[in-house]
């Protein structure tokens, strides 16, 4: 009881006045608000979902006569298709797990204070909010064979020049290198967020009992950390598997198609080759992929005994 | 402890034991090369932006611009039709945004305060959340027929109303933590004081969850203003926005390098000037958001 007084007193302290009746007010007598507040968005969702979902289910089991099968099977069979599957997990594990760490170390220097710290943090933020295809397109210059800067503090340190973009295995990691360089920073706030909130005596009595300096992040820091990265991890593999603008701006796949992802090929065999039935059929497959690994991170979740 | 304390290293009235000041040292390093790799691209495309095509691709390169000159600047705004992308990717991202915030920020609110049968909350929570996996690719095909159809295909409002969709899911997420965090029984008070729901909603909630509310509207439009894949599958060439639009400086046989670092510094600039200003939010945000819950 007393709880509830102090809330109306709250809520009488605060700007609140009983308002005046409008229009609300009759339209509340005829539908429950409730509904007028969710549906439009989930209605908004569910049209430019749903259906198209519906649409991609259909033309996916097209064929030339009819009902088929014959897409999925062509692209099961097929060893190009295997090759891109490949090669987006080749892009997609490695660049998140060079990011974890790099951001996790980021954040634990930051752990403690440093001059100037708002400053480089500010510095560490940007490269999140920029434009992945004109990251793309930093990158690729920085990584052109002869007028690029990285070949040319190559030249001067006296080490071999590579042709980075246009062999198979460099290409990739100059495109796990630019999106490293992305995507760290997110990693970094959520890793450095979360260290903050561990309470400083926690880690204090960690050290007086003597844990060694990596004993007090294995067994303090990062167990505090984990489910935190666990989600940042999810996202940000979701973000990879979903996007491929910088690959587009670096080298549009190639050479050959060494770096094609799966969305790339999606967009080559819908829109390019205008063959539409089979990039329904990737499509599908795609979204299978995604929803295996999504499930898989909710699992790992669930685990940790959080509720998501 | 007793045999430990005798290597400690004073300094600054602070003691130091050897181990803290090699991992120090590591500290420092390790950060000064991480700041150098962040920093570097940065100065490295402004830089090119204000000189010559010739210094900018110059190698040995051209450290400090000598003599700067806004001419590639001048090029691309007067000349290119770039004026005109940054106007639609302005369009499209003000649109989307708006149209976003007006359609989610109401239905967390709803979700987070009432009741619905048949488990609907969660339901229709996971629903709007989980679009945030869905990769555009797999929906552009029906969205290239779908806009085709309609007469939106490569119109600035067309592409503005598919990229509402992708903000929902963001917006729902950003804003639930801080609609959760108001006491409901502030509701529930103004609900006997005879105010209705939407007054509530509009009176009580919207101020308060103010910072939220921002935070999800910078996301979005970071995410927006950057998106790519779609703007090249559902724009040709009138609606075309900034991303799609940088590819034009890589022409058929020669590349203007310092127009190419204009545009970009054209298409990152308004972000990172939202980022230095609103910082604040954008991390309160992303960090509840992940968070918490």
């Amino acid at each position: 009881m007393a709880q509830e007084t102090s809330h109306c007193e709250t809520a009488g302290d605060s700007a609140y006045e009983r308002p005046a009746p409008d229009l609300f007010d009759r339209l509340e007598e005829y539908v429950d608000p409730k509904w007028i507040f969710v549906l439009p968005a989930v209605l908004y969702a569910a049209i430019l979902v749903v259906i198209p979902m519906i649409d991609l289910f259909a033309l996916s089991f097209t064929g030339h006569s009819g009902f088929s099968l014959a897409n999925y099977e062509q692209m099961v069979t097929d060893s190009n298709f295997h090759a891109i599957i490949v090669n987006t997990i080749m892009f997609v594990m490695p660049s998140t797990a060079i990011e974890l760490i790099l951001g996790v170390a980021l954040a634990l220097a930051f752990y403690r204070d440093f001059p100037f710290k708002e400053r480089v943090q500010t510095l560490f933020l940007i490269p999140m909010v920029l434009s992945p295809f004109a990251v793309g397109m930093m990158f690729r210059w920085f990584f052109d064979s002869s007028l690029g800067i990285v070949n040319y503090l190559f030249g001067q340190a006296g080490l071999p020049r590579f042709v980075w973009l246009g062999d198979a295995t460099l290409a990739m990691i100059s495109i796990i290198i630019a999106d490293v360089w992305q995507w760290t920073p997110f990693v970094f706030l959520l890793a450095y967020a979360t260290m903050k909130s561990i309470p400083e005596s926690i880690v204090e009595a960690a050290k007086i009992d003597g844990a060694s300096r990596w004993q007090r992040f294995r067994y303090v820091v990062l167990p505090h950390i984990y489910p935190v990265l666990l989600i940042t991890a999810l996202i940000k593999l979701i973000i990879a598997f979903k996007s491929s603008d910088k690959i587009f701006a670096m080298t549009n796949g190639g050479p050959g198609s060494a770096t094609k992802t799966m969305t790339m090929y999606i967009y080559e065999i819908t829109f390019e080759f205008g063959n539409f039935e089979r990039g329904a059929a990737a499509s599908v497959l795609f979204l299978v992929l995604i929803l295996v690994i999504g499930n898989v991170f909710v699992w790992l979740l669930r685990r940790t005994d959080r509720e998501v | 402890m007793a045999t430990k304390q005798q290597y400690t290293i004073q300094f600054r009235n602070t003691e130091y034991e050897p181990e803290d000041i090699v991992a120090g040292i590591g500290r420092v390093a390790g950060l000064g090369v991480m700041a150098i790799f962040y920093a570097f691209p940065l100065y490295w495309m402004a830089s090119r932006s204000v000189m010559t095509n010739l210094q900018a691709f110059k190698l040995p390169p051209v450290w400090i611009p000598t003599e700067p000159t806004l001419s590639a600047y001048q090029s691309i705004l007067l000349q290119g039709p770039y004026a005109s992308f940054l106007l639609n990717s302005a369009t499209v991202t003000v649109l989307s945004v708006t149209l976003a915030l007006v359609l989610s920020v109401p239905a967390t609110y709803g979700l987070v305060v009432s009741d619905f049968p048949y488990n609907l909350n969660r339901h229709f929570s996971l629903f709007l959340i989980s679009l945030f996996m869905l990769p555009p690719i797999v929906t552009s095909i029906s969205y290239f027929n779908l806009l085709q159809d309609l007469g939106l295909y490569d119109r600035a409002i067309g592409l503005g109303f598919i990229y509402t969709m992708f903000n929902i899911p963001l917006i729902v997420w950003f804003t639930r933590g801080f609609i959760a965090d108001i006491p409901d029984s502030l509701r529930e008070s103004a609900l006997l004081d005879g105010a209705n729901e939407f007054q509530v909603f509009y009176r009580i909630y919207l101020p308060l969850i103010r910072p939220g509310i921002a935070a999800a509207a910078i996301i979005s439009y970071i995410i927006t203003w950057n998106e790519y894949l779609l703007a090249l599958i559902l724009t040709s060439n009138r609606a075309k926005t900034m991303p799609v639009g940088i590819n034009q400086f890589v022409g058929q046989y020669n590349i203007t390098w310092n127009e190419l670092s204009a545009g970009i510094v054209l298409v990152v600039l308004p972000s990172v000037l939202f980022l230095t200003v609103t910082q604040r939010y954008i991390v309160s945000g992303l960090v509840r958001g992940a968070v918490k819950e």
